[in-house]
């Protein structure tokens, strides 16, 4: 994208801009969430289950279970003593 | 005749109304059929339970049971998929008033499109190349198909906070969630109000230059971070300019 286009059309540079952005690599694209795993009580795996399709209303029945995980702001997962990454059973770190 | 003792049934199944016993067998105990009513009655709250899960969870169990209950009387199921089922809650919330919440039918909206983009068709993300290739002189009559997942809700509370967060403090502010699938996942995200209208603009088929008309630089929305958060979440579909669809 030229510098050109982008100064001249406000429109057509937020389309730019935005692809530009697009292309940053995924590690440095500014989501600002991450997956935290074994930190959701049961029914409040926020919308989302690793295997995807199947659990998205908050229909886990397992509390802070390690195959669960609820997008909480980057940074802040460990400090609610989730994991990155899935594990199997129960979170050993939280009281359910 | 036989649909005179359907009506009666369902009336009972419903609403619980007496009497019917009789027409469907003499003597039969009005305790054997509440077992009839019951199930009929536990699983539709089951099924609003499922698909308004904050909802449920803000109001408490007993308080949301006997709500559904009495929704599902007024609003019984009309096509056979339960997961359609119970469309009309957060406007009945809204209107039973009750002494509910005042986020409670905001907050039933976010349940209801997290549960919509859940079960909407899939459709194949636009491969970002083909956006670039748009002419920039014809990007400002641009518009974007978005993911038939994509859903945006208006509240007058800050309803994604305590979606976040039941503990949350709720606040009298408005604000817009915005909805969509990608890869199997619902995510949400809170918008102000001027992206609010810059996302109602795009997701409504106006040109960018519209929706930027609408929410943009004046109005305090980011075009372009509007449309990076669209295609980051692959929720652009297709692209038309001008006349026609183009592809999507």
């Amino acid at each position: 994208m030229t510098q050109k286009t982008l100064t001249l059309l406000p429109i057509a540079g937020a389309l730019a801009g935005a692809l530009t952005l697009l292309a940053v690599p995924a590690s440095a694209q500014q989501s600002g969430m991450e997956k935290c795993y074994g930190i959701s009580k049961a029914g409040e795996n926020g919308c989302a289950h690793a295997k995807g399709l199947h659990s998205c209303a908050g229909n886990t029945n397992l509390t802070y279970d390690g195959g669960d995980w609820k997008l909480v702001p980057a940074g802040t997962c460990e400090k609610q003593m989730g994991s990155l990454k899935p594990f199997e059973g129960a979170n050993p770190k939280k009281k359910a | 005749m036989l649909a005179d003792t359907q009506r009666g049934f369902a009336a009972h199944l419903l609403c619980g109304e007496a009497g019917i016993e009789e027409s469907l067998r003499p003597g039969l105990p009005a305790a054997r059929l509440g077992v009839y009513r019951n199930t009929v009655m536990g699983s539709l709250a089951a099924v609003l339970g499922q698909a308004y899960p904050t909802v449920r969870r803000a109001l408490g169990e007993d308080r949301f049971t006997s709500l559904a209950c009495r929704f599902a009387a007024e609003n019984p199921p009309r096509r056979p998929m339960l997961w359609s089922y119970g469309g009309d809650l957060p406007g009945w919330l809204e209107a039973a008033g009750d002494a509910l919440p005042p986020w409670a039918p905001d907050l039933a909206r976010l349940d209801r499109a997290m549960h919509e983009a859940l079960f909407a068709a899939d459709a194949d993300p636009l491969d970002p190349a083909r956006l670039a290739s748009v002419p920039p002189d014809r990007v400002d009559t641009l518009r974007l198909v978005l993911h038939p997942s994509v859903r945006l809700i208006l509240a007058g509370w800050s309803v994604h906070a305590l979606w976040k967060d039941l503990d949350a403090v709720p606040r009298a502010e408005p604000e817009a969630v915005l909805v969509g699938r990608t890869d199997g996942e619902v995510r949400c995200a809170r918008l102000d109000p001027p992206d609010g209208a810059l996302a109602a603009a795009l997701i409504t088929g106006r040109t960018l230059s519209d929706a930027a008309a609408e929410g943009g630089p004046e109005g305090g929305g980011d075009l372009q971070a509007m449309l990076l958060r669209l295609l980051h979440n692959r929720l652009v579909v297709g692209y038309a300019l001008d006349a026609g669809p183009m592809e999507g």
